[in-house]
């Protein structure tokens, strides 16, 4: 073994962490390299030193420290679980729609067909420039309008009903 | 220090919400976590704010500890990321190194001597890079075997390995350079 490699080995020899055939070899080039001994008894003094450096006493971090943070962290983790549920409420609710309404949108003469390939001839139209869908269907407009505030207002409902902020918790 | 079967009691009485149980395995830890976020952080107030961090975050993970692993190992890989968290946070010059908390052994030249050195481990300990550092100050200060650090870490044997000794290299040559051994 070189001084090198004794180098490399050094700090996991002194840890009895090498395996039974490195540390034969290193303790055969110690027993002969004045040098590579030297520089083990100063690694050695090194890892005295550190465990040596005095900690902080563990009264510095009282348990009650700790629990006494418990009950506002149950409540983070309750309001969270109730983030969730709202927004896969929330998400249900918007599928379900969803569906219901392309499935309505298939069959032709249907309202939710014609709004269907009105819409798409609004978002063609809109693609080329144009703006005569909106004339053509002026309803449309106020449609959508009313659409996303009866959203809007389920999801509000929604969050009253899971959050409860009057109290009751 | 508790046995495996009565940590896997507490966890499971944790689980079920018994916050005294919580405070049981807290107690058994709260010393180790202390001290191996203060030889990482190297500032007794942002120890003591990751340590209790680290105990939060385990109080909400406790779902998903592994029966198979120690607590304390699962405890430690918590501090220690949160504490690499906050010394990246910090950037490469970090902030001025605090040793000055409460000994409660008043023997003046001990601690004195005690406290001097503390001061320049803990500077020397600032030279190294946050993953070499991790990996000395659980070798070093808290005793963990290689194997367990490299659960700790996650990072496979011989890179532990090679971290502690790059470490131990640096912090000698500048410990030497300061005369300090």
């Amino acid at each position: 073994m070189t001084c090198d490699e004794c180098r490399d080995h050094l700090s996991a020899f002194l840890d009895r962490e090498l395996d039974p055939y490195h540390r034969r070899e290193v303790e055969t080039h110690l027993a002969g390299c004045a040098s590579c001994a030297a520089d083990a008894a100063a690694l050695e003094r090194t890892i005295l030193a550190l465990q040596d450096a005095p900690s902080p006493s563990e009264s510095l971090l009282p348990a009650s420290a700790v629990l006494s943070r418990l009950p506002a962290l149950e409540a983070g983790r309750d309001r969270a679980a109730d983030r969730a549920a709202i927004a896969e409420a929330g998400a249900a609710v918007l599928g379900l729609g969803m569906a219901l309404w392309i499935g309505l949108a298939l069959i032709p003469g249907h309202l939710a067909f014609r709004l269907l390939t009105r819409i798409a001839s609004l978002l063609y139209t809109l693609a080329r420039g144009g703006m005569a869908p909106w004339i053509a269907m002026p309803g449309l407009g106020w449609g959508l309008a009313g659409a996303v505030v009866g959203l809007l207002a389920l999801n509000g409902l929604l969050i009253l009903a899971v959050q409860r902020p009057w109290g009751s918790r | 220090m508790i046995d495996r079967a009565e940590e896997a009691a507490l966890i499971a009485r944790t689980c079920r919400d018994d916050q005294a149980a919580f405070g049981e395995l807290v107690e058994q830890n709260r010393g180790a976590i202390l001290r191996v976020c203060f030889r990482l952080l190297g500032n007794l107030e942002d120890a003591k704010d990751v340590a209790q961090e680290a105990f939060l975050q385990a109080y909400l993970g406790l779902d998903r500890f592994r029966e198979g692993s120690r607590f304390s190992t699962w405890l430690y890989r918590i501090a220690v990321n949160l504490c690499l968290n906050v010394l990246r946070r910090r950037g490469p010059r970090g902030e001025p190194l605090d040793e000055a908390f409460p000994d409660p052994r008043p023997t003046p030249d001990r601690v004195y001597a005690q406290r001097e050195l503390g001061r320049r481990i803990g500077r020397a300990l600032e030279r190294l890079s946050p993953d070499v550092r991790a990996a000395v100050v659980l070798r070093d200060t808290m005793g963990l075997s290689y194997s367990e650090i490299g659960e700790v870490l996650d990072i496979p044997l011989g890179t532990v390995k090679s971290r502690i000794s790059a470490a131990r290299w640096t912090l000698r040559r500048y410990l030497e350079a300061a005369d300090d051994l």
